[in-house]
């Protein structure tokens, strides 16, 4: 995973004023400088064609840039007029749903994009649900057993696994389960155009198994690590004193403590999945959007570049803001004014 | 980490992480420890690899010696041959050292860069600090991948510009780590009493605030390191940076992905060692951060750390 | 008001445990690891409806003498010998389950610092049913509630839903002091120990809750264990004083005596007062580390205390600490 594991999605600011309505204005907040950050990044794909070395449509056409070819695809990316007015007329066309046509294929790019969208947020969901159920249960498992062989072995297991890139980890996975030792799935995931994964469920196994490896040792080590910070606090002293047994001192009083963590770091691995699958798609030519935001980098398909990462920004926004959410309804600390 | 047995604890404040000393004793520290040994060891046998590899006698890593796709023996290599028929071997030893030193470059200028934005913008407050951390919240808004894919989209996958882009990326995260440990520093008053005395901003930084947050930095240079060291590598893999017919290990794992089934070393080699090198940075940082931030034994010390930065 | 007999005289085999009120013998708690003794030998004996005041510096490990009396050794620490006895039940016998079934039920704690003692993240509606759900044997003919309504009503504390319903961190201080006091007395334990639990709060509030505890002691014939390094807070509510120094106990007395000694700041280092007649313990103490026997050898002088002793004993500090608050007389 590239991404590190400093848990605040924001920047840690100066304590704020006591504000009645702390969910409100969070989400006022967190959404007013997402559709800024979602603007400014569309702003800068936008700018990004402008910027391309010589004139745009000539290098994206290369050599095969025909005279009408060339003011068909200027028209096309707006390039035929002036800067602003050609982002105004390519970000109204989005707001009504036209993405425009994508250059390799000649097809509508929402039509080609919808249903790898949907390949890949299968991909992400599966992935999401399998890491943070093992996460917290291996979590849970080493906090209560803190110190022992099965606790020190989760963790170098954890430290490991986070440690390798992900493409690395795919590769090995498709060693271990379809090439030599057990040829149990498919290598690669390839489907026919427009397919979606749910239809062949076999070629969708060794891509989760990759990324869930990859992702779990995160939500492990948080989840075990806030347990035992909540274990050792004044209040679990407190009802150890009261005669509480473990069990209930764990479930009762260390984990609604430790969910607040655990959340930020479930949001922050759908974040990381989001934009970083590309790299296991690649491995395993799943056909999703990581797959295709590579493709279409590397063929210059500005149109489907473009819809990709304003797709992405927009999803960082709303990942962002539903992770503060969530982790504000479970500290009534901060949920409750005095 | 509550220090349950003194008497009147004061609330939870935020700090940022404890120093313990100079980079020197960190360092001294992390070798001490089993961790520190293991991953620096690992570190050191791919560097070694690296950088010792193209001055080993080998066959030629780009010229064609053999069938492609072959398996190793029959005068085909240690190793055997990869998707064009060259020596797998041979690209092995002499596909490190581009990553490598592209990694430390990446490195140094977003330490650089990025500690120079969080310490500027701790110490001088107001508009510039709101200006330099927004963009560093937007920023870090972007997977660190796309951001690259995109600048290198736009302008062509040449290998300055990998660095570049991998520079980009990692400031960010570099500021919002120097910003946080600065901001203590900042408010102490011999800061304060330095600039009243009208030393200019720029010393004051680098002769007075710098020198007390060279713990936090090496930390998160080791971090960032390893992080460059699997972006580079990632971004060789999907095509991007290295071009053909230059090794790197990153390309040799994606070009040779076909012959998985048959001749397998193509892509085995170059991902083992990668693993190997990525583990060991990692765990050569975990030991720094056990050191530098000091952590019982069994500790989890960078997420404890990041635990310890949200309780606001 | 009971006079307890001195510490040096106290005979060593131990007395059988009352059926009531608080036993501790010889108890001895060691670091860990090296063994080192944290307190060692401490020995008292409280009747119930009475306060103890422990009282001593910070580091004289009183603290731990308070949670040992629960069983419990902070990390890095072992109970390494000793009986706590309360209600025939020697605490430190448990273990598991039982050990278990004793917290809370026979003896109680209420922690020093009310913010971190209470889990930010429950009711505290909730938290204080916990003890009472935990030993469903504590309830006499009455529901959990109708409990919780009866504490509210003894710490001073509405027991309204909306009250209830609500998190530690939207109350003051002292409302989550008396929360802590209510969650301690609520299975009506026969030992609660307090750990300086005013510490942080306005003397008001501070003198509140003292009568919280006063009064709830009294009420239910509960042994008190106050736990404080703030004399003046000690003599106001507690009954008996014991003072630990480095770990040891070195006085036990009625505080009306203490009173007596202690005017303004109980500490004073540099000047030694004149010595108390017939200061045998006082002068025990003292021989052990000024290495002269204090013993039948030693002249008598008018004070009682051996000359020479006074002497080595002038400048030290210790010696000067615990003869201000040495008692006898």
């Amino acid at each position: 995973m590239t991404e590190t594991l400093e848990v605040p999605a924001a920047t840690p600011s100066k304590p704020k004023a006591r504000n009645s309505h702390p969910i409100r204005s969070l989400l006022v907040q967190r959404l007013l400088t997402g559709v800024v950050s979602v603007v400014v990044i569309s702003i800068v794909v936008y700018a990004a064609t402008l910027v391309l070395p010589g004139d745009a449509a000539t290098a994206i056409l290369g050599q095969q840039a025909t005279p009408e070819r060339l003011v068909e695809l200027r028209h096309q990316l707006h390039l035929d007029q002036s800067a602003i007015s050609g982002y105004l007329s390519w970000a109204k066309a989005a707001l009504h749903g036209d993405f425009g046509t994508s250059l390799t294929q000649r097809a509508p790019v929402w039509d080609l994009m919808a249903p790898r969208l949907a390949n890949s947020i299968v991909l992400i969901v599966a992935t999401a649900i399998i890491s943070t159920v093992l996460g917290v249960l291996l979590g849970m498992w080493a906090a209560a057993r803190r110190d022992s062989w099965v606790d020190h072995s989760l963790s170098v297991t954890a430290l490991v696994a986070s440690s390798l890139p992900e493409f690395v980890v795919a590769v090995f996975v498709v060693m271990v389960f379809a090439v030599t030792m057990f040829a149990w799935f498919p290598a690669v995931s390839i489907l026919p155009e427009g397919e979606h994964i749910w239809n062949e469920p076999n070629k969708l196994v060794l891509p989760v198994v990759a990324l869930v490896i990859v992702v779990t040792p995160y939500v492990f080590r948080m989840f075990r690590a806030s347990l035992i910070e909540a274990m050792s606090s004044d209040y679990v002293e407190v009802a150890t004193l009261k005669g509480a047994s473990t069990r209930r001192l764990l479930f009762g009083h260390a984990l609604p403590n430790s969910l607040a963590a655990t959340i930020q770091v479930i949001g922050l691995n759908l974040l990381y999945l989001a934009g970083g699958i590309a790299l296991v798609e690649t491995v395993f030519q799943y056909p999703g959007i990581g797959l295709s935001l590579v493709a279409s980098i590397t063929d210059r398909d500005v149109p489907v570049i473009q819809f990709l990462v304003v797709l992405l920004a927009i999803a960082y926004v709303f990942l962002n803001v539903a992770t503060d959410v969530a982790v504000l309804l479970v500290t009534p600390r901060r949920r409750l004014p005095r | 980490m509550t220090d349950t047995a003194s008497p009147a604890t004061p609330p939870k404040q935020q700090a940022p992480p404890k120093r313990h000393g100079s980079v020197f004793r960190i360092v001294r520290g992390a070798l001490a420890s089993r961790r520190g040994q293991v991953g620096l060891a690992l570190t050191l046998l791919v560097v070694g690899i690296a950088f010792v590899g193209p001055f080993l006698p080998s066959r030629s890593p780009t010229e064609f010696s053999g069938v492609p796709y072959s398996l190793p023996g029959n005068g085909n290599g240690v190793l055997g041959t990869d998707a064009l028929g060259r020596d797998v071997l041979a690209r092995l030893l002499h596909g490190g050292w581009s990553l490598l030193l592209l990694a430390a470059i990446s490195t140094v200028l977003a330490v650089l860069l990025g500690a120079i934005a969080g310490v500027v913008a701790a110490y001088r407050g107001h508009l510039t600090e709101m200006l330099i951390m927004r963009t560093v919240d937007i920023m870090l808004a972007i997977s660190q991948l796309v951001f690259v894919l995109l600048i290198v989209s736009v302008i062509g996958a040449k290998t300055w510009l990998v660095v570049v882009a991998v520079t980009l990326c990692q400031a960010p995260q570099v500021a919002r780590v120097m910003y946080a440990s600065a901001q203590d520093i900042c408010e102490r008053d011999f800061v304060k009493a330095v600039a009243l005395w009208g030393v200019p901003p720029r010393k004051v930084i680098m002769r007075h605030i710098m020198p007390s947050l060279t713990t936090p930095l090496a930390v998160e240079g080791g971090l960032r390191l390893s992080f460059s060291i699997i972006l580079i590598a990632g971004l060789n893999f999907l095509g991007f940076g290295t071009q053909p017919p230059n090794p790197s290990w990153g390309v040799m794992v994606n070009e040779n992905r076909l012959g998985l089934a048959t001749s397998y070393w193509g892509v085995l080699a170059p991902a083992i060692v990668l693993a190997i090198l990525a583990v060991g940075t990692n765990v050569f940082a975990d030991a720094l951060a056990r050191v530098a931030f000091g952590g019982e034994d069994g500790e989890d010390v960078p997420v404890a750390t990041a635990l310890e930065l949200t309780k606001a | 008001m009971t006079d307890l007999p001195e510490l040096a005289t106290l005979p060593r085999e131990t007395a059988p445990p009352s059926r009531d009120g608080l036993v501790v013998e010889g108890l001895t708690v060691v670091t860990e690891v090296r063994g080192t003794p944290v307190v060692e030998d401490i020995s008292f004996r409280v009747a119930p409806g009475q306060v103890l005041g422990l009282v001593g510096e910070s580091g004289s490990g009183k603290s731990t003498v308070g949670v040992a009396l629960l069983g419990l050794a902070r990390k890095g620490l072992r109970i390494a010998a000793g009986r706590v006895c309360i209600g025939g039940v020697d605490i430190l016998e448990l273990r598991g389950k039982d050990l278990q079934g004793a917290r809370g039920r026979l003896v109680a704690y209420v922690p020093q610092d009310p913010a971190s003692g209470l889990n930010p993240a429950l009711r505290v509606g909730r938290q204080l049913r916990e003890a009472i759900i935990i030993h469903g044997d504590s309830l006499e003919h009455e529901t959990v509630d109708q409990r919780v309504t009866q504490l509210m009503e003894e710490v001073g504390l509405p027991a309204t839903k909306a009250f209830l319903n609500s998190y530690p961190h939207q109350m003051s201080g002292g409302q989550q002091q008396r929360v802590g006091i209510a969650m301690a007395f609520s299975c009506r334990p026969r030992v609660i120990v307090l750990d300086e639990p005013t510490t942080g709060l306005d003397v008001t509030t501070q003198r509140r809750v003292l009568e919280t505890v006063r009064q709830m002691t009294v009420e239910h014939d509960v042994t008190s264990v106050y736990v404080s390094h703030d004399l003046a807070v000690v003599a106001q509510l507690a009954d008996q004083t014991a003072v630990l120094y480095a770990g040891r106990l070195v006085e036990h007395a009625a505080t009306e005596a203490f009173a007596a000694r202690v005017t303004r700041t109980p500490l004073v280092f540099s000047r030694p007062s004149p010595a108390p007649p017939a200061a045998r313990s006082w002068s025990a103490s003292k021989a052990g580390h000024h290495g002269r026997g204090a013993g039948p050898k030693a002249v008598p002088s008018p004070n009682g205390v051996d000359p020479s002793m006074m002497n080595a004993a002038r400048n030290c500090r210790r010696c000067v600490t615990s003869e201000t608050f040495s008692l006898i007389g």
